[in-house]
């Protein structure tokens, strides 16, 4: 059973309506980056060769194959620290309000409410790119009354129906206030 | 005159390596104990991660084994 997100700061009544990332492209791009990294040394490597081997010199077989893991180990990590940035930064939309989780480097982590519904004026969105177009991803743009006026959520998936859930749980939270 | 063990090389790099690793390992780890219940993909990531890992770094043995 998947078990449901709740923050120390919920209040009883409060609960998720939808869990916001960016979308799966955004790490695509920085997998095919790493792997592009990956193939350096296949480059790199006969190159640096043939300037040693004129110069008289020989390198062990061990040497290669060493410093060909260490690269490797390198951008496996790198991998997974890209990994961590794209799928630890979120954005939580409760039935109150959204939560904005912000993962900076390995232990800097920054929850904190974005806004409450009440202070929500606008919601738009848009497609900016070709890729963008066809994977269905783009920005949500969201204008308050509160001092820091503008949001900006950047390359979210399905960003349409993220608005639509943003626009009916504004609208049952101040028909609810209203009641009170 | 004392041949050179070219090894002696190698071994700060492992070192460097397996440091690397271990803060990595460390910090996913937290947050997998932490905020496991928000992040469930971390449960395949993990193990993913750690076989990699090992892998490559039995490789880099390899590689000073060799020398």
């Amino acid at each position: 059973m998947k078990k449901e997100i709740r923050l120390k700061d919920f209040k009883p009544d409060e609960h998720v309506l939808i869990v916001v990332r960016h979308h799966w492209f955004i790490f695509f791009k920085d997998i095919i980056g790493i792997a592009l990294l990956f193939f350096v040394p296949f480059f790199a490597v006969p190159i640096l060769g043939i300037f040693i081997t004129a110069g008289g010199l020989q390198i062990p077989t061990g040497f290669g194959f060493f410093f060909a893991s260490f690269w490797a180990l390198i951008l496996w990590q790198m991998l997974f620290a890209r990994w961590t940035d794209y799928y630890y930064d979120i954005w939580i939309v409760t039935n109150w309000r959204i939560i904005d989780v912000d993962q900076k480097g390995f232990f800097n982590r920054d929850t904190a409410t974005l806004f409450n519904f009440e202070q929500i004026q606008d919601i738009s969105t848009y497609v900016d790119t070709v890729i963008g177009t066809f994977l269905d991803y783009g920005c949500i743009q969201i204008q308050t009354a509160a001092a820091k006026r503008e949001f900006l959520f950047k390359s979210v998936s399905n960003p349409r129906h993220v608005e639509r859930v943003i626009r009916n749980a504004q609208e049952k939270f101040l028909g609810l206030k209203s009641r009170l | 005159m004392v041949p050179f063990d070219l090894a002696i090389v190698l071994w700060p790099f492992f070192w460097l390596a397996l440091v690397a690793v271990f803060f990595y390992g460390f910090s996913l780890v937290y947050h997998w104990v932490r905020f496991g219940t928000m992040y469930p993909l971390v449960w395949i990531a993990l193990p993913v991660y750690v076989i990699g890992t090992v892998i490559l770094i039995g490789a880099m043995l390899t590689g000073i084994a060799a020398v």
